[in-house]
């Protein structure tokens, strides 16, 4: 009897909390502003304000998305900048506040902090399945602010510029960079069509601070391998895996004939000293051939983690390394060209010897 | 009615059965995995060892000298120390339910591998890191014990101040994944926690060789004394023995194995606490043969099971997964067939 009386009580305090939450949400609406209905790239219908002035978005996959198209939109990021972003993003950016991640219903960010930096819209860039598609209606009930799901594959990027681009009246700027990523990825797969199947050189891509972890193909995170022609050693035997751990011993059965390595922002190059050292290691073909190479990570991984725009970059960093008969491009031209396009930010030549330093064939 | 001779004769066999044991399985696992290694090869590679001339496959070397014997071998002296060091806490602390991890060595380790991790100070790094907050955990719940011991059940008492301490380290790690970048550290934070033996080379096992032995030989030494101790404390005193000064010397070594193991393998869990049951259930609760039968079952399971991980799929499966995936059921298996006490 007395347990009952405990949980009618703390179901009752339950209830009045639920039901004040419901009204919290529903006052925050702004009156004025005017509003449409927009079909997002998940084909979600979301009622947005005709004009934005701040967008947020949940990963860093947008930040830098939405710092390339339109920095000045930027509610915020999602973690304090490392000291290598703050190189390349403009001073005045520096100090935005840190919101957090935000996927699903375990936000790593405060929702009144959110609610401060007041964004219009939250943007979701990645995935666009509806389990993802889940997780921003979670997070548009959750904080009363609509969110926008972005496709964030590679392939798409110009696409997810162009509609970014209109959503926020940024459209000029976003036909600028659509039509770079266009135009490197249709170079690329039409240089690589004279590659045949039994001719793409063998890849694996070593992560993780042993080595010993890589991303299988097919998936958002390996996509960069794919576009660049790349053999992707690690094929998934079982469905509905992305990152694995893997042995030695299956990496010397793969016999990979290059290896591109994941720095994970480490600068000492403690996996490529030990991938290039180590006796286990020794036999592989591409240890032999001294075909492994660092993924430049300046400010963010060229390839992956976090998956984003600078796998434009990275793919033909990566294509023109494994095919260098067939596309040929001048790295550091390109170099320039992209971070000045994308990021305003003229980059020296130091810089660039310094991010090639272990991604050039030698 | 028992025949002694035959009783005598069969412990003997036991004992020879439990010593051959490992060894058996370790000439097993080193002819499976991933890299196809012929038989011929694996016994030219032996041989070669006493016989100067090898034309061995320099990849052929490399797979049977570099990756699997080391990691036989890791998971042969992980699996002992883990068990060893579970039967010796079990005893201890009067409590079938105790694994080496009671005291908060895990999780004081993993907070050390985490912030190694975050620092970026590499696989050395992080095994030393993992090492030191190992013991450092676990002498804060030492110090906390003989804070508040009063007349309290000391036992119980730092039974207590174990569930703090781990609380305290686990809550830490929590907290520095939540902030960590995810696209690099968190993944491996997380790896490192589910345990794996899949980056093991000599030079790891050299260093935990000295701090192991450091750890079970006096464990080995004391192992009758061990008995005393699960009489509880007054009855042990009355038979002569300082149960304060020997609890901290099972401690102290049961920590010193469970750190080293933890250290370069991460998180593995359920060993310590099965094996202890699995092999009181073959050889009954007398620590003289208790620990030296944990050993050789503790040793030849981790073996099997990281012979699994390592050889099933293209991926490596987690091992600290496999051994839970495996001692969860095995362990209420045990639990619902023995009817032996677990003292």
């Amino acid at each position: 009897m007395r347990r009952n009386k405990v949980l009618i009580i703390i179901l009752v305090i339950l209830l009045l909390f639920a039901s004040t939450g419901c009204q919290g949400g529903q006052s925050d609406q702004g009156p004025e502003s005017e509003t449409k209905t927009i079909m997002d790239m998940a084909g979600r219908e979301v009622e947005i304000s005709t004009n934005i002035e701040k967008v947020y978005s949940t990963s860093a996959i947008g930040s830098v998305l939405l710092y390339t198209l339109a920095p000045e939109k930027l509610a915020g990021w999602t973690s304090e900048l490392r000291d290598s972003e703050k190189i390349i993003i403009a001073p005045e950016y520096h100090d935005l506040p840190s919101l957090g991640r935000w996927k699903g219903s375990t936000p790593t960010g405060s929702i009144e902090e959110l609610l401060k930096a007041g964004p219009d819209i939250i943007i979701s860039v990645g995935d666009v399945s509806p389990e993802y598609a889940g997780d921003a209606d979670e997070i548009q009930n959750l904080t009363g602010i609509p969110v926008v799901m972005v496709d964030g594959s590679l392939q798409k990027t110009a696409e997810a510029y162009r509609f970014l681009g209109d959503l926020i009246g940024e459209s000029e700027r976003a036909e600028e960079l659509a039509a770079y990523s266009d135009k490197t990825l249709e170079e690329i797969s039409t240089n690589l069509k004279s590659i045949g199947e039994e001719q793409k050189v063998k890849v694996y891509y070593a992560e993780g601070m042993e080595g010993l972890e890589t991303e299988v193909s097919g998936t958002v995170n390996s996509e960069a391998f794919d576009l660049a022609g790349a053999k992707n050693v690690a094929v998934p035997d079982t469905p509905d895996i992305r990152r694995m751990q893997v042995s030695i011993e299956q990496i010397l059965v793969w016999d990979p004939e290059v290896i591109i390595i994941s720095t994970d922002g480490d600068t000492t190059h403690s996996v490529y000293n030990k991938i290039k050292s180590d006796k286990t290691w020794a036999n592989i073909t591409a240890v032999k051939n001294n075909e492994v190479y660092e993924i430049p990570n300046y400010p963010y991984d060229w390839i992956n983690r976090p998956p984003s725009v600078m796998r434009l970059l990275g793919v033909k960093w990566l294509s023109a390394l494994l095919y260098p008969e067939v596309i040929k491009t001048d790295m550091r031209a390109d170099i320039s060209e992209f971070y000045s396009l994308f990021f305003n930010y003229e980059i020296s030549e130091k810089e660039i010897e310094d991010i090639l330093e272990t991604a050039e064939r030698k | 009615m028992k025949n002694t001779a035959f009783v005598a004769k069969y412990s003997k066999l036991k004992i020879i059965v439990l010593v051959l044991l490992p060894i058996l399985l370790a000439i097993v696992a080193l002819t499976i995995g991933r890299y196809p290694v012929s038989y011929a090869d694996i016994w030219k590679a032996l041989t070669g060892l006493f016989f100067a001339e090898s034309n061995l496959s320099a990849t052929a070397h490399t797979v049977i000298f570099d990756v699997r014997i080391p990691r036989i071998l890791a998971a042969i002296i992980i699996g002992m120390a883990l068990s060893v060091s579970g039967a010796a806490f079990q005893g201890t602390f009067r409590n079938p339910l105790v694994s080496p991890d009671i005291l908060g060595v895990s999780a004081g380790a993993g907070f050390g591998a985490t912030i190694a991790i975050i620092n970026s100070w590499g696989s050395l790094g992080v095994a030393i890191s993992a090492f030191v907050f190992g013991l450092l955990a676990v002498w804060l719940t030492y110090f906390i014990g003989n804070l508040i011991k009063r007349s309290g059940d000391i036992t119980l008492i730092l039974v207590l101040g174990g569930i703090l301490v781990g609380t305290i380290f686990s809550s830490l790690v929590s907290l520095i994944k939540s902030v960590a970048d995810p696209y690099e550290k968190l993944p491996a934070i997380t790896y490192w926690m589910m345990g794996s033996l899949g980056s093991i080379q000599m030079k790891d096992i050299y260093m935990v060789i000295p701090p192991m032995l450091v750890g079970i030989i006096p464990l080995l030494l004391l192992r009758w004394k061990l008995n005393l101790l699960t009489f509880g404390d007054e009855e042990a005193q009355s038979m002569g023995v300082n149960t304060d000064r020997l609890r901290l010397i099972v401690i102290i070594c049961a920590t010193l194995l469970t750190a080293s193991s933890v250290s370069i393998s991460g998180m593995i869990g359920w060993v310590g606490l099965v094996i202890p049951h699995f092999a009181r259930a073959i050889t009954g609760p007398n620590y003289r043969s208790l620990l030296p039968v944990s050993m050789a079952v503790g040793g030849s399971f981790l073996l099997v099971v990281d012979t699994i991980a390592r050889t099933l799929l293209a991926m490596e499966i987690p091992l600290g997964i496999l051994t839970s995936l495996i001692g969860a059921p095995f362990f209420i298996y045990l639990l619902s067939h023995s009817r032996r006490s677990w003292k």
